[in-house]
């Protein structure tokens, strides 16, 4: 029952029940990990080494590592019972920004794009938390906002900024540690600290009462939900921008086409991963697997050659409709 | 002796509709009041003012002969007042535990800022099941989210977390409707070990059976308006009745 702490459905302790509900409940938690493990078999056996050869599985591990920042925040507001439709077009205007801000060294290529994002974070946290709009409403102006900006800052499209070659920045984008990208390593160490507060801290337990329902509850007993919502969407995007500064020091520039379709990947890796979209239930554990399976199930297309790889989104699409089919079959089983 | 709680001339308008009219009530320490009234009469009205969802257009309430604003859900809870909602406002996505202590986690350790302390789940697990205990309320499976148990167990679970922190006041809207026979038996019986702890209760109900058991006051509402007050007893239950509904029927 103690499984590791990034992969329990409620912070104090998970969901159990009798029998069934109990297989339920471990199938809705822990279906993206079995998934994966039996994709990830499949691919070695068919494809072998080219698999499984350490320049594939790092090349999977880096693209997977920036979707994993964005579905990390993403998870929370979902948690929270919100949804951010804004953080592809934040992490391309935060790519765009940070190849602007080089110019002022690694620290303005840093922190201007993180600050900007942290106040997109903030407006949506707001709009939602405080004036009461709908999240979907907000961030989908946010998403037109933040892409328009990149678009503007780059002369729309025109004027790419290059990131110095020599900058620490780009040094650290493009460095390996054993083999493994930094940006994996800064990835998968935002996603330990996500975890530790999501499960052990105050604010984590609080996100989870803000997902119940539609916070009513959370209210009544007093607790802080627009506070709570804020901070969901400022992390989000931080993470989001996080994830932008990391690609544009990878590939030293920033396009404002990046990241198109990110919000919804990342919405679909945490929807595979068993968290519930309408809020309150979920783990960060089964986002990483939802994640690594979306790049995995992309790879081994892509490693089929003669299929075109627009049939990476029909096999994830698909996937998506079998997950959520499960997950409404389960919730309608345990209430009955 | 002063009342716990006290509410003086609370009036309170939605538009057109005057909810509460010049409403006095007081309660008191080891003390059940039975708050009756039809449909629309403003009971609800009235403690959602108490408990700080609503305010009070004018009017001032008491605690402890001091007067106190109640301007948020937090503020009522921080001066001592617990409220078990109609809809009990449980997180079903979670753990009794977490009921519990949504809100007012236990965290440590205290040398760090308030937002790295992390959770001491032990010591909210164990405090929990201490409650429960002295209580007497069994929860067949602790680990369960609330979601899953019965409309009995939700509501003791309610009950039991405003007994936990109230150190005043513990206010139940209909704590019984949804009920059956044993369930409702045993809520009751945690009515008046709260009464029993000194604690002042104010209970809305409908159930004349119910009031005539365990409260020793009666406050009927009609229109907004207090239009009496008595000892429920068997004897008078008919009067209760006729304040309710209006003198002449």
């Amino acid at each position: 029952m103690t499984t590791g702490q990034a992969e329990r459905a409620a912070p104090l302790s998970p969901a159990t029940g009798t029998g069934r509900t109990r297989l339920a409940a471990l199938a809705q938690r822990h279906g993206a990990a079995l998934v994966l493990v039996l994709v990830v078999l499949l691919g070695s056996l068919t494809f072998g080494s080219s698999f499984t050869g350490a320049g594939n599985l790092g090349a999977i591990a880096l693209d997977a590592s920036y979707l994993l920042l964005v579905a990390t925040g993403m998870t929370f507001v979902i948690l929270s019972g919100g949804i951010d439709l804004s953080v592809g077009s934040v992490l391309a205007l935060s790519g765009v920004l940070a190849a602007y801000g080089s110019r002022w060294g690694t620290a303005g290529a840093v922190l201007l794009p993180l600050a900007v994002c942290g106040l997109i974070g903030l407006v949506n946290g707001l709009l939602i938390g405080r004036a009461r709009l709908a999240p979907f409403v907000v961030t989908l102006a946010t998403l037109l906002f933040a892409r328009g900006l990149a678009f503007a800052v780059t002369q729309e499209g025109n004027q790419v900024y290059i990131i110095p070659a020599d900058l620490a920045l780009t040094r650290i984008g493009q460095a390996n540690v054993l083999g493994v990208g930094v940006p994996v390593l800064i990835a998968l160490a935002v996603f330990v600290a996500a975890g530790v507060v999501l499960n052990r801290t105050r604010f984590g337990l609080r996100v989870f009462a803000a997902g119940n329902g539609d916070g009513h509850a959370a209210e009544l007993m007093g607790l802080p939900v627009a506070r709570i919502r804020v901070r969901v969407y400022v992390l989000s995007s931080l993470l989001a921008g996080l994830a932008g500064v990391l690609i544009a020091a990878q590939t030293t520039s920033g396009l404002p086409t990046l990241g198109e379709g990110r919000e919804l990947e990342a919405i679909a890796a945490v929807v595979i991963g068993g968290t519930l979209l309408t809020g309150g239930a979920g783990s960060l554990g089964g986002t990483l697997a939802g994640v690594l399976l979306l790049k995995v199930i992309q790879n081994l297309i892509n490693q089929v050659g003669t299929l075109s790889s627009a049939y990476q989104q029909v096999v994830s699409g698909t996937f998506l409709v079998l997950v959520v089919l499960v997950q409404a079959t389960l919730a309608r089983r345990r209430r009955q | 002796m002063t009342p716990a709680l006290a509410v003086r001339g609370a009036t309170k308008r939605f538009g057109a509709v005057l909810a509460l009219d010049g409403v006095d009530l007081a309660v008191f320490p080891g003390e059940v009041l039975a708050l009756l009234g039809d449909n629309g009469a403003g009971k609800s009205t009235l403690i959602k003012c108490i408990s700080g969802v609503h305010r009070l257009d004018s009017g001032s309430i008491e605690m402890g002969g001091v007067a106190v604003t109640m301007g948020s859900p937090a503020a009522a809870r921080a001066l001592g007042i617990e409220t078990v909602y109609q809809d009990l406002a449980l997180f079903d996505n979670l753990d009794p535990v977490a009921n519990f202590y949504a809100g007012r986690e236990i965290a440590g350790p205290r040398w760090l800022p308030r937002g790295l302390r992390l959770l001491r789940r032990r010591d909210m697990s164990r405090a929990t099941g201490e409650l429960l205990t002295r209580l007497q309320v069994g929860i067949a499976d602790p680990h369960a989210t609330v979601g899953l148990m019965s409309g009995g167990q939700r509501q003791a679970i309610a009950v039991a977390r405003a007994a936990a922190f109230a150190s005043k006041v513990v206010i139940l809207d209909e704590p019984t409707a949804a009920l059956g026979l044993r369930e409702s038996r045993r809520v009751l019986d945690l009515i008046l070990r709260l009464r029993e702890e000194g604690h002042a209760v104010i209970v809305i109900s409908h159930a004349m059976d119910h009031v005539i058991e365990i409260a020793d006051r009666a406050a009927v509402l009609r229109r907004g308006r207090k239009v009496g007050e008595m000892r429920p007893t068997p004897d008078n239950r008919q009067a209760i009745v006729s304040l309710i509904v209006g003198g002449d029927s």
